[in-house]
């Protein structure tokens, strides 16, 4: 490195950067952010774990019951964004073009597009669920760990307007005002996770917060988050309604629930539900048959389908398509994949995923396939060469 | 190479082959019945057609882990005790197959004499009641947490419960004549929609639907010219289809006609049955029927098995290479390497051609495979350099990775069907195989690294020449191992966005490839940096074996993820002793140099010159 | 609008309209952390095919008809009241293209399993919903408990259901609490994963109770009969006793009589005749056909008179057969026994 090259002066500071030091630092902490972060799914879950150490700065580690905590390595976040300096850094420092670095720099274009592309993944895409039954059609999708608060105003007989409260927005508390309705909604307590119980069963349980709806015959208990990924949380709000008049009552929400509860302000009817978070699409999917094939003898599935009618009235689409295991619908940036059933084989789930920065990776992979093949394919034939003198 | 010793090398190559084959000679006529033949039927097992030879040994294996049952006067293969289960339940029940060590289950079936540990189905039937409760009992705690008492139970039940359904299979077991109960049914049942109005007596109707519920195999082909895998039925299913919808098929009664000849010791009638029965399946399911044979050679060759064994003879005659006769002994064990090699590249094959899929579907081939591209790149190492450490090296790996899937093999059948989602032959012959090839050229690297040091460390015979050629093998192989590992996970990660729209889930399986991608390229840019020279590099690449063996192996054992295979606690201890002694060398490589009977002074200049370049 | 932190709109509240929802809306799996609620087991009818239970059925079954049509029997439970008994009355109703109803009293008949109140539903739809232009038929138990609520739910042919509707309230009197909280884990060890290994130990299930005549041997593993014995006499022969039960109504009492008649080498009868020579034996309060059958002379290997005496019984939905045969001189000497057996037995 003491022959490296400066071609600007300007460089000089990124010479620290530049470094292949820091490149295996870099590369060691990712190993065993790796290594830890799979051992911790162990205990936490594997949601958690991208949370704490995947898509994160830092990976914080606290004494069981402590208040406090004390950063112990890097998070996937700050590594990647460390190793993607570090390479561009070198490139700009170290590397001159030539031919013979064709396949290096291949090579680390495609590690650069990689690492970019996992980022735009960790903030851009967004996977959600469709549950359809036989027969059944639905122009939204659902999100499988999250909730909205819905308050619907059902008083056109035509359409319903929702306004959708997302759960980030009710964990924060406070009042919420929007212009399109005539009341603020006030958010007495917000329960991630929380079980229901009927008040007949627990007698001596404090009074509750709700004073209309079917809140106060229910008792709420909080619970800590599930660390389980074949479980979700159940999450509960007390929700004050305040018209100009003054409070309307306090209503129980919670995703346990599946009726909405209605009220009126200003000759408006407006319901309230709390649901997985819906996000509706400009089509619709209706299933017509799920097929479920297993091996003969067993019980070992061989494959999953789903036939479904795809509408679209604003492209004028109406066609049927077959999803099946490793063979996606890909419609309007929205990827549709068989990803599970129910009812004994008359529910298809379907995961929805929108991510923009999908191809990235095929980019990604293709260069650096060919760069690591020319770089090594370089030196083995000199090699040889050399051998065969 | 001079010539007297010659014929010597290449007497030792034939005896090899001769061995190899040997197999093939033998001729399994036990008391005269044609088990051999009997034994190449094809039945449906688990959604695979597969010959009743596998379906016996599998069965024999996961009954009494091992293929072949040690009697009185000599051995019995596993068709003949099959056969024996199957037809003659009185004599099957005395053999004593069921082991039991630990104490505890030996108290839950009320024996406690240490000695004992050999059981038969007999001495434990009058206890079926309390195993089955006790199992029951363990069944309901997570697998994770079961003590060992537990797991033995559980592990004891299966095994009765896999014999059972075995006897339970062609006709109810104890049965004397059941060709002639099918013969009174052809003669006095009246097919009806309503069996009971068949004429048929309540007990036998019985007896059918406990032969459907309960049989392990599905002996019944399809009724010809439909070759559908999910039209074979069970014995029972079959007959019964016959008291509701008439037309008996004719392989019932093939099938009763060779139990009852088979328990009234008629070998004769048993073998004239045999004969046509299979030329029957044969001329229906022609396709089916040669499968079925090719397995059961395949299975009477133990392809695997015999190259598991050569690939010790080399390693010991390549480490011999190195102390004396270098040039024969080397080249003795480069023609063994080659040899094996298409052995093992056969057994491969075959295998490939059964199951219809690319060579890496489970753990087992997993292991089968690593060890096929380790020599792969063994031999090639070998070409070029000469001095026996590739064939060292790469027969070290072979031995141990077969003696590995060996060992995997006693779960039963290795060729089981792939889960829907892994059922692509596309990804699997690319990802799967690509990742696998990562594993066994890290594992190369690995083992050349242990040799310098073990050769530099504990003998003198590691020259300057030696090290520098072992060097350059290192590099070139971490470089491999680089390619193949990091293209094979981004494929991974492709598979995983094309079947479920995410690239990447941090799934344990895929970090662990991902560890594997990382370390190699540590090792590279350490090396470009010159943060290390030889013995650096050396020590890096013993690490690589860590890595590789817990992403191979130690993230099954967490049980958890999409891609576990079970969990398997009882390699555990092996693997942390692995890792372990692995540890241990790269310690010593950090050993001063003086302390190595080696004499290596330290290069002068790097010796992989051309590759620093890259930092010019 | 409040202030938005993320690059998305992940945390912005949105409006939209959408078209009126019919239907009600699809319930997400409810595999809940909260859901920590009882447990409760059930035994299944003979002749009910278990399903794997997926997602979040807790239970499921299938009914195959005679026709080959099926009715699918569901086990659900729901956190909390999950819409209330009308609700989901009215739910199951909507299904059947039936109106709803309004009156809660109207909406079950309350019955008592495990000494809670179980409300029993039955529907029936006035035009076929189904496109082979049968009626449809629902059979419903709510069973509402503390925290959640269960529901059995047997839905298919109106013929096949309504035959089946005996079964069904057996089934939903058959729930109870589970004893254990630890589910059962599958276990994939070795190769037993074919459908429903069944068990080894014979009559698993529900054992028979009865008390031993003196002399009678109990046979140590008779796999498919749920229970066998043996009656030796001291000139070495000995009578075999055998109970074996099927599901389904017999309807072949004729049937098998003829096929033991056969098997002593008596020509075979009628109905008329069978009704007119038929004995019957109250024991125990079940009502057992008798049959007595003695060869006309020596037969099989040794020659000897060879006898048959059986008791058939036809009771829910179950046949049973016990049945001694032997030697005549062994059987006869036995006669006695065989009574005395079939008053102690307990048919469960």
């Amino acid at each position: 490195m003491a022959t490296a090259t400066l071609p600007n002066e300007f460089l000089k500071p990124l010479r620290v950067f530049a470094s292949l030091r820091l490149t295996v630092v870099c590369l060691g902490c990712g190993m065993l952010l790796i290594f830890l972060g799979t051992l911790a799914q162990v205990h936490l879950g594997i949601h958690a774990v991208q949370a704490r150490y995947f898509q994160s700065l830092l990976v914080f580690w606290s004494p069981r019951g402590a208040d406090w905590k004390i950063p112990i390595l890097p998070g996937g976040y700050l590594l990647g964004t460390v190793l993607l300096v570090n390479l561009i850094a070198a490139h700009a420092t170290r590397f001159e073009v030539s031919r013979k670095k064709i396949g290096i720099f291949l090579l680390h274009l495609g590690v650069i597009l990689l690492l970019l592309g996992q980022l735009l993944t960790g903030l851009y895409a967004r996977e959600t669920q469709m549950r359809l039954d036989n027969g059944q059609t639905l122009g939204y999708s659902e999100a499988p760990r999250e909730v909205e608060l819905a308050v619907i105003d059902v008083t056109d007989p035509s359409f319903d307007q929702v306004v959708s409260v997302p759960e980030e927005v009710l964990a924060r508390g406070g009042t919420i005002q929007n212009p399109t309705l005539p009341f603020t909604i006030g958010i007495r307590r917000f329960l991630p996770n929380a079980r229901l119980t009927m008040r007949a069963q627990e007698p001596n349980a404090p009074v509750s917060l709700a004073t209309t709806g079917f809140g106060p015959n229910v008792v709420v208990t909080e619970l800590p988050r599930t660390v389980k990924d074949d479980e979700r949380d159940l999450t509960s709000a007390f929700i004050e309604i305040n018209g100009v008049q003054g409070s309307l009552g306090t209503w129980l929400v919670s995703n346990a629930i599946a009726d909405r509860q209605s009220f009126s302000v200003n000759d408006h009817s407006y319901e309230l539900i709390m649901r997985q978070r819906r996000f509706y699409k400009q089509f619709a999917l209706t299933l017509i048959h799920f097929e479920h094939d297993r091996y003969a003898g067993t019980d070992i599935p061989k494959n999953f389908s789903s036939r479904v009618r795809l509408l679209d009235s604003e492209r004028g689409e109406n066609r049927e398509v077959l999803i099946s295991m490793n063979d996606p619908l890909r419609y309007r940036g929205y990827t549709f994949y068989q990803a599970g059933f129910d009812n004994n084989d008359t529910t298809t789930i379907l995961q929805v995923v929108k991510n923009p920065a999908m191809l990235l990776p095929y980019i990604a992979c293709g260069l650096v396939g060919l760069g690591l093949l020319v770089q090594f394919s370089m030196h083995l034939f000199g090699f040889v060469r050399k051998r065969n003198r | 190479m001079r010539k007297s010793r010659s014929w010597i090398l290449w007497l030792i190559v034939g005896l090899t082959i001769v061995s190899v084959l040997a197999p093939l000679a033998q001729h399994d006529e036990r008391d005269g019945f044609e088990m051999q033949k009997f034994g190449r039927l094809p039945v449906l097992l688990n959604g695979r057609i597969k010959p009743l030879d596998t379906v016996a040994r599998t069965s024999l294996l996961i009954i009494q882990g091992k293929q072949t049952l040690t009697i009185e006067h000599g051995e019995m293969t596993a068709i003949d005790w099959l056969a024996e289960v199957m037809f003659k339940a009185s004599e099957a029940d005395r053999r004593k197959i069921f082991v039991i060590r630990s104490p505890e289950t030996q108290a839950a079936i009320g024996r406690n004499d240490p000695a004992e540990k050999y059981f038969s189905f007999l001495d434990l039937s009058s206890h079926l009641q309390e195993i089955e409760q006790q199992a029951d009992l363990a069944q309901k705690v997570e697998a994770q947490v079961r003590s060992p008492f537990q797991r033995d139970i559980i592990k004891l039940f299966e095994r009765l419960t896999l014999y059972h359904r075995l006897q339970n299979t062609l006709e109810v077991a104890g049965t004397e004549n059941f060709k002639a109960q099918i013969d009174d049914l052809l003669k006095n049942i009246h097919p009806s929609q309503v069996p009971m109005n068949s004429g048929i007596t309540a007990e036998a109707l019985q007896s059918l639907g406990f032969l459907a519920e309960t049989g392990y195999f599905f002996p019944i082909p399809p009724v010809p010219p439909n070759d559908d895998p999910l039209q074979w039925r069970k014995m029972g299913e079959s007959v019964l289809q016959f008291i509701t919808a008439g037309d008996l098929h004719p392989a019932v009664s093939a099938w009763a006609t060779m139990a009852s000849a088979y328990a009234a010791n008629d070998p004769a009638g048993f073998n004239a049955e045999l004969d046509r029965y299979s030329d029957w399946v044969r001329e229906h399911f022609p396709n089916r029927v040669h499968k079925a044979g090719v397995e059961s050679v395949f299975n009477q060759l133990e392809p695997f098995y015999s190259a598991m064994i050569i690939y010790l003879l080399i390693f010991i005659l390549a480490c011999g290479s190195w102390l004396a006769w270098p040039q024969s002994l080397g080249r003795c064990a480069y023609v063994l390497l080659v040899v094996t090699f298409v052995i093992h590249t056969a057994g491969l094959i075959t295998r490939m051609y059964l199951e219809g899929r690319p060579p890496v579907t489970n753990l087992y081939s997993s292991a089968v495979f690593i060890g096929w591209g380790a020599v792969l790149l063994g031999i090639l190492l070998e070409r070029f350099f000469r001095n026996g450490i590739g064939s060292a090296t790469a027969s070290a790996i072979g031995f141990l990775t077969l003696l590995i899937a060996h060992h995997l093999s006693l779960d039963g059948d290795t060729m089981e069907m792939m889960r829907a989602v892994l059922d692509t032959n596309a990804w699997l012959a690319t990802h799967v195989v690509m990742v696998t090839l990562g594993y066994a050229s890290t594992f190369l690297a690995g083992f050349l690294a242990l040799t310098y040091i073990v050769r530099g460390a504990f003998t003198p015979s590691l020259d300057r020449a030696t090290a520098n050629s072992l060097a350059r093998m290192v590099y070139g192989i971490v470089c491999f191992a680089t390619l193949f590992s990091f293209v094979g996970t981004i494929l991974g990660g492709i598979w995983a966005d094309q079947s479920w729209g995410r690239f990447w889930g941090w799934d344990p399986k895929e970090n662990g490839a991902a560890l594997i991608v990382l370390w190699n390229a540590i090792i590279l840019h350490a090396r470009w940096g010159g943060l290390v020279r030889q013995r650096g590099l050396m020590v890096l690449a013993v690490f690589g074996n860590v890595v590789t063996s817990w992403s191979w192996f130690g993230v099954n054992m967490l049980g958890i993820g999409l891609h576990s295979y079970g969990f398997m606690d009882s390699a555990f201890p092996w693997l942390i002793g692995f890792a372990l002694s692995q540890i241990l060398f790269m310690l010593i490589g950090m050993l001063p140099l003086h302390t190595w009977r080696s004499q290596l002074e330290a290069p002068r200049a790097p010796p992989v010159r051309e590759m620093t370049k890259v930092s010019a | 609008m409040f202030a938005s932190c993320g690059p998305s709109d992940d945390s912005k509240i949105t409006v939209y309209r959408i078209p009126k929802e019919t239907a009600p809306a699809a319930t997400p799996p409810l595999n809940t952390a909260a859901g920590a609620g009882p447990a409760l087991e059930w035994s299944a009818p003979a002749g009910w095919e278990t399903q794997p239970a997926s997602g979040f059925r807790k239970g499921s079954f299938l009914v195959k008809g005679a026709d080959g049509k099926t009715a699918d029997i569901s086990i659900i439970s729901f956190p909390e009241q999950a819409g209330g008994l009308l609700g989901n009355v009215n739910r199951w109703r909507d299904q059947l293209k039936l109106a709803p109803i309004t009156n809660e009293a109207e909406a079950g008949t309350p019955i008592s399993v495990a000494g809670r109140d179980m409300f029993f539903v039955d529907l029936v739809s006035a035009q076929p919903v189904t496109p082979d232009g049968a009626k449809s038929r629902i059979l419903g138990g709510i069973f509402p408990l503390p925290g959640e609520t269960w529901f059995f739910k047997m839905m298919g042919p109106d013929q096949l259901v309504e035959a089946q509707r005996d079964a069904f309230k057996q089934f939903l009197g058959s729930v109870r609490p589970a004893e254990s909280v630890a589910p059962a884990t599958a276990d994939n060890a070795g190769n037993t994963n074919a459908p429903t290994p069944p068990p080894i130990a014979p009559a698993a299930g529900a054992a028979l109770q009865y008390t031993l005549p003196n002399g009678w041997q109990e046979k140590p593993l008779s796999t498919m009969r749920r229970a066998s014995f043996n009656a030796p006499d001291p000139n070495g022969n000995s009578a075999d006793i055998s109970v074996v039960s099927l599901p389904g109504t017999a309807g072949g009492e004729l049937a098998n009589v003829n096929r033991w008649r056969d098997q002593v080498k008596l020509g075979p009868i009628d109905e008329q005749a069978l009704a007119r020579s038929a004995e019957h034996l109250q024991a125990n309060g079940h009502d057992y056909l008798m049959v007595d059958l003695v060869s006309a002379g020596p037969i099989g290997d040794p020659p000897e008179k060879q006898r048959i005496v059986a008791a058939i019984l036809n009771e829910n939905d179950h046949a049973w057969f016990i049945k001694m045969t032997g030697p005549d001189a062994a059987v006869d000497a036995q006669r006695s026994a065989f009574t005395d057996f079939l008053r102690s037995l307990k048919i469960p």
